[in-house]
């Protein structure tokens, strides 16, 4: 490392997020490989080393003998200080080398409030932060994560995009860019070679025009890409790469324990909830690999926490069985297994005592709605009586608190909705002073935290305007007033924010520049409340002469052509209309394992989905 | 169950991991490896380590010293080669044996600060000698939080010189324990803030009881 460098980190924060070298990290010599990948997360380290993905991903390519991947993360504001006044580039933590030294530099992209850090990074790496001025091979700058579904905003900035499971589409990019590197090829023959790829989406091949009023009139693939992109799907979990290490940092992060993913999809269809759309169809793991891998993964590391990861743990399908194969070996080795999103009502009791989550954590309920109508629209199958049965259980238990989460802005939401928030807590309080033998001398607290709802693509809500910041500002008003006990703690979270959230989320590539002119204006770490400027970004609508509200407050008709159209996800659209309209009559939809709703998914996995009953 | 003393070294960039940090590293090694390890008892067991001095952040160590605690039969000898299979870079046992002073009888560690070779020596030799180098501490007084001004010369340090070819060596023994501590971080921002000059690296080399090195 810098010698320079070295002596400049005693006068930052958390200088061992900027040094490597942690137990796991994976070292190699950069002359003895080919392809030199910077895999960048456009957050802190204390965020970034938390997520699954990177840690796949990492491992994944690291275990090519050809290939040397690093972590890069977006330094603080102090870090960042202190390297622009030494000019010292963007560097990986492995080798420290910069970035401009490494063939493809990757980010993801986990949420769209990130999208200034990635400017940032490209230009504290020294970077020309337009695709198209890059004009060589290398450094390519590549991306996926959750929000290359439409990652249309950041289209003028990145090359190509990866869509869908990293695992496959990742090796063969890295191949194909190896044969382009020995052969000396040029970036856009690359470019146009890789779109061939299933996965890939290369922005710059398609061409977009508009409609007078704004919407977007066609897009048009250009030379060989392909009309329409697929997203990449990982058919058998049973056999696909998961890493047997992690990095594990020496300074505390976000979630700092070894983890396990049982199974991709999600059975349950929130109308709300793009992740319940975007990772189907459901692909299950079975509990001897799982069982198995982590293992390793816990002697590696030396972790004494195992988290399972999926987006609803109580739908794994041979959860019992599981967990007894798991338990088997984590109670001799003292290890704790953490069961997130577990749906805890009708659970074995034996089994839910030795399960550290439930004993940890306090209760958590994510209702999203306060009244049933509303519960109805949006496909969130959790009843009142749930929630009020699993409480007093709770509080007999010798509980005292729980949490509830909302969001406000739901489609369809009247006053009666919000109210009914404040009445739902209200219920779960009134749960507690019913019990006759409640803990002596405690009192109950309930933590409502209420989010505001953002409409995603790829989910039946994708036509829905997004509740206007003064109308949000009006519900948490009534919302607050709405709560009559200090029983009740309310947190709300910034409007602002959300709104900025939502243009980004179905926003087209002409928000590139407003983005860039954010990023100018001073805007980065938008996901920080505490960084967050409203100010700078109305600045930069303005300056760009873009209207936010064309994004994110208008109703959109099933026919206009939207962003991400020319993406396919597998879910159909005729599926997601079909739930737009059953929304508005607050019918719902059975979960996958009761009824396959047929959403599509399932086409780009050979015609299979382990939701589907056996019919 | 016994425990055994632990002699490993912290080198490099493993200077900027705290010993906080340090701590919980050190355990999830122990961890890794197939050492007979006691577990402490109660609602979340772990393994028991116990430094003898915890190492300011910033400074690297060639000696530091830690004891855990192991149950069965296993070596002295196995622990360190055990141990040595799974350390990260930068972290090295060089000794393992049973434990003969206790922690609280260090009184004093061995210090080297590397100065540039251009470092003015007899500046910092008339420093040294004065017994006097103040600077200001964050400290507690009656559970409240004051700062204070503290003398880290009070205590007149034993101290040399040695000039190489590459730098300038100061090997310097500081007051270290738990009655009287001179954290040589502080002593290096003192002499940068009121002298300008400042090593770019500092080592500890070993740790002291009045009786000599700990053992
Ligand atoms: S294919 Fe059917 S069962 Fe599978 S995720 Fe889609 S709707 Fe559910």
């Amino acid at each position: 490392m810098l010698k320079e460098l070295e002596n400049l980190l005693l006068s930052v924060q958390k200088p061992a997020s900027y040094v490597g070298g942690e137990p796991g990290s994976v070292m190699k010599q950069k002359d003895s490989v080919d392809l030199r990948f910077a895999f960048c997360f456009p957050d802190t380290y204390e965020i970034g080393m938390s997520h699954l993905g990177m840690k796949i991903l990492y491992s994944l390519i690291n275990s090519r003998e050809d290939a040397w991947c690093e972590r890069v993360f977006a330094p603080a504001g102090d870090m960042e200080k202190v390297m622009r006044e030494h000019k010292i580039p963007l560097y990986a933590l492995e080798s420290g080398d910069p970035l401009a030294d490494f063939d493809i530099i990757g980010f993801t992209l986990m949420y769209e409030l990130c999208y200034t850090n990635v400017l940032n990074m490209l230009d504290l790496a020294g970077l020309p932060i337009h695709a198209k001025d890059r004009q060589s091979l290398s450094p390519l700058v590549v991306a996926g994560g959750p929000c290359a579904c439409n990652a249309e905003p950041m289209a003028d900035f990145i090359d190509l995009f990866m869509l869908g499971d990293g695992e496959e589409v990742m090796m063969e990019l890295l191949d194909l860019y190896k044969e382009w590197k020995q052969k000396g090829g040029d970036k856009a023959s690359f470019l146009e070679e890789a779109s061939h790829i299933e996965g890939i989406y290369v922005p710059s091949l398609y061409h977009v025009s508009y409609h007078e009023d704004g919407t977007i009139r066609s897009v048009t693939a250009m030379k060989t890409a392909p009309a329409k992109v697929n997203k990449r799907n990982v058919s058998d979990l049973e056999h696909v790469f998961y890493p047997t290490d992690f990095v594990v940092p020496y300074t505390e992060i976000v979630f700092d324990r070894a983890v396990h993913e049982i199974f991709r999809g999600c059975v349950r269809g929130c109308r709300f909830c793009q992740a319940g759309f975007i990772y189907r169809p459901v692909r299950e793991k079975s509990p001897q690999t799982i069982s198995r891998q982590s293992r390793l993964l816990c002697e590696n590391t030396g972790y004494d926490e195992l988290s399972l990861c999926s987006l609803s743990s109580s739908d794994y399908s041979r959860l019992k069985e599981l967990l007894e194969e798991l338990l088997s070996w984590t109670e001799p080795m003292k290890i704790n297994i953490a069961l997130p999103s577990l749906r805890i009502d009708n659970f074995d009791k034996e089994l839910l005592e030795k399960l550290s989550s439930v004993r940890k954590s306090g209760l958590t309920f994510a209702a999203e709605a306060g009244t049933q109508r509303l519960r109805d629209v949006i496909n969130k199958n959790i009843t009142e009586e749930e929630i009020l049965r699993t409480s007093r259980s709770a509080f007999e238990g010798g509980r005292t608190a729980v949490k509830l989460y909302f969001m406000l802005g739901l489609p369809t939401e009247t006053a009666d909705d919000v109210r009914g928030i404040a009445e739902l807590a209200q219920k779960v309080v009134n749960e507690f002073y019913h019990i006759p033998n409640k803990p002596k001398g405690k009192s109950v607290q309930v933590s409502v935290s209420a989010s505001n709802f953002v409409p995603k693509p790829f989910t039946p809500f994708q036509w829905e305007p997004q509740a206007t910041e003064e109308e949000l500002i009006e519900k948490q008003k009534l919302l607050r007033e709405s709560i009559t006990t200090r029983k009740i703690q309310l947190s709300c979270h910034h409007p602002d924010i959300s709104a900025l959230e939502g243009v980004m989320a179905r926003g087209d590539r002409r928000l590139g520049q407003v983005i860039e002119q954010a990023w100018k204006n001073g805007c980065h770490f938008d996901s920080w409340e505490n960084h967050f400027s409203a100010e700078a970004w109305r600045t930069a609508f303005e300056q760009c002469g873009i209207s936010a509200a064309f994004y994110a407050n208008r109703r959109r008709s099933y026919d206009e052509i939207l962003p991400w159209d020319h993406l396919n996800y597998g879910i159909r659209k005729s599926f997601l209309q079909r739930e737009a309209e059953k929304a508005k009559q607050a019918e719902t939809t059975p979960q996958c394992r009761v009824r396959c709703a047929g959403c599509g998914a399932d086409t780009l996995n050979g015609g299979h989905c382990d939701a589907r009953c056996k019919d | 169950m016994r425990d055994v003393r632990i002699n490993f070294s912290k080198l490099g960039r493993l200077r900027f991991i705290s010993h906080l940090d340090l701590n919980r590293a050190m355990l999830r090694t122990l961890r890794r490896t197939d050492i007979p390890i006691w577990y402490t008892e109660g609602f979340n067991p772990h393994p028991y380590a116990a430094f003898a001095l915890p190492l300011p952040l910033g400074a690297e160590s060639e000696n530091d010293v830690l004891d855990i605690r192991v149950v069965g039969d296993i070596k002295n000898a196995a622990v360190m080669d055990k141990l040595n299979a799974v350390l990260p870079d930068g972290l090295t046992v060089t000794d393992c044996h049973n434990p003969i002073d206790k922690f609280s009888e260090i009184t004093a560690a061995d210090y080297l600060f590397f100065f540039e070779k251009d470092a003015d020596r007899a500046m910092l030799q008339k420093v040294l000698e004065s017994g006097t180098l103040l600077c200001e501490k964050n400290g507690k007084s009656h559970g409240r939080k004051v700062v204070k001004t503290v003398n880290l010369l009070e205590h007149l340090p034993a101290f040399s010189f040695t000039e190489r070819e590459e730098d300038l060596l100061l090997h310097l023994t500081l007051p270290a324990g738990s009655k009287n501590n001179v954290n040589p971080i502080l002593l290096s921002q003192a002499l940068q803030n009121q002298y300008h000059t400042q090593p770019f690296l500092i080592r500890r080399i070993q740790l002291l009881t009045d009786h000599g090195i700990l053992k």
